[in-house]
């Protein structure tokens, strides 16, 4: 499982602050986050970033909802907002699809750690939402089922998310795979 | 619905499946991060704006840590350069610690100290526009997050609330010219509010409140804005 609370039980509203929620959810805020593509320097930070957020909202949360899908959907704003500020202090994301080059050869790329940057570049390009059933589904060998509990939705919209994922991936290498010519691994 | 084949056991082509398997997968929270992050939690959640500002001061002493030398080198040189303008101002002492010496606890009473000798005085002045320039310049050159420094300046501004409200208020402005999309606008405000409250700018403090409370008026901060307003 990718993350358990220790509790299964929905706590009344009043009860939930934010010590309670670091608490129980910040393993699964941590993984999400990275899932959505925080770099691992900036984890901590956009974490602290992500609790001020809760707090500051904690009395906006429906208890009808999943506690799991509410911070899902704080963590996918926090991660859109890291992702517009990484654009403007860098211009692009690190490790963000290179373009093409005279000085990017087929042998300059060949190799693992050539494949995984482009691969991290293709996906700093996909919506956080999708980028974190993908990962889930194909990095950490998760279930659709397990997916959709820890996102909370259902399992169609996972399916859905995944599908649409994967074709926007599959397309981002078959174009690098024209522009270069080559396998990309 | 039939669950889809990753493409790693053969659900896409070898080159799809090559680059996902180098991928790294996401790493659980470490205990230590997990207990800093409880602490910054406990903080915020002990109440309200102070603690928020606790909260941050802790992070705040957390990222500066690695960089007190350099922020003690920058604030001797701009001492010195003080002295020279200006001979009648007491010159700025600093105490410079080599960082790699002292464990991080320790490290944040100097920089504690450091911050009050670079302090602002009670009322703006040319020397504290360039100890304040002084102060951002050596803010901007260090790697430390926007959050912290957007944090560190509003406890400042915080700080002269009390002995110098037009201080407090231009803080704020520079915050607003600083960091036009700040995370940390909406305790912006509430200070401003405050600052303008203890020059007697009633409307104006108004002004700022209702527009505060008309972008969020169930908000974290509405009771606080409500509760100035009211005094």
């Amino acid at each position: 499982m990718p993350f358990e609370r220790t509790s299964s039980r929905q706590p009344a509203r009043d009860s939930w602050d934010v010590v309670r929620v670091h608490a129980e959810y910040g393993p699964y805020l941590w993984l999400t986050l990275q899932r959505m593509g925080i770099a691992a320097s900036d984890l901590q930070d956009t974490m602290q970033e992500t609790l001020i957020v809760v707090h500051r909202n904690i009395e906006r949360y429906d208890p009808e909802a999943r506690m799991s899908a509410w911070l899902f959907g704080i963590c996918r704003r926090v991660a859109a907002g890291y992702r517009a500020r990484a654009h403007r202090r860098y211009e692009r994301l690190p490790g963000e699809l290179p373009e093409r080059s005279e000085t990017v050869t087929p042998e300059q790329i060949a190799g693992q750690r050539e494949a995984r940057e482009l691969m991290e570049g293709i996906l700093s390009r996909l919506d956080p939402e999708k980028r974190a059933v993908f990962v889930m589904f194909e990095v950490e060998q998760l279930d659709c089922s397990e997916i959709a509990e820890c996102v909370g939705v259902p399992v169609g919209t996972v399916y859905s998310r995944l599908h649409s994922a994967r074709r926007e991936i599959d397309a981002a290498v078959a174009r690098l795979r024209l522009a270069d010519g080559r396998r990309l691994a | 619905m039939n669950q889809p084949t990753r493409w790693s056991q053969g659900g896409g082509s070898s080159e799809l499946s090559e680059l996902v398997r180098g991928l790294p997968a996401p790493q659980p929270l470490p205990a230590l991060a997990q207990q800093e992050l409880g602490a910054f939690a406990s903080q915020l959640g002990a109440g309200g704006a102070l603690a928020t500002r606790a909260a941050l001061r802790g992070a705040l002493m957390r990222r500066l840590a690695p960089y007190v030398g350099v922020l003690a080198v920058v604030g001797a040189v701009a001492g010195l350069y003080w002295r020279a303008s200006e001979p009648r101002v007491a010159p700025l002492t600093v105490v410079v610690t080599p960082p790699q010496t002292l464990a991080v606890q320790s490290l944040a009473p100097a920089v504690s100290s450091l911050s009050e000798d670079i302090a602002l005085p009670s009322s703006p002045s040319p020397q504290a526009a360039a100890a304040s320039s002084a102060r951002t310049s050596a803010s901007r050159g260090t790697p430390a997050d926007t959050l912290v420094r957007e944090a560190a300046l509003l406890r400042e501004a915080q700080g002269q609330l009390g002995s110098s409200p037009s201080a407090a208020l231009e803080l704020t402005r520079q915050h607003a010219a600083e960091f036009p999309r700040g995370k940390l606008a909406a305790e912006r405000e509430l200070v401003a509010i405050d600052a303008l409250l203890r020059l007697g700018r009633r409307v104006e403090a108004e002004a700022r409140g209702v527009r505060l409370l008309r972008a969020d008026p169930n908000g974290f901060y509405a009771p606080r804005v409500r509760g100035l307003l009211a005094r």
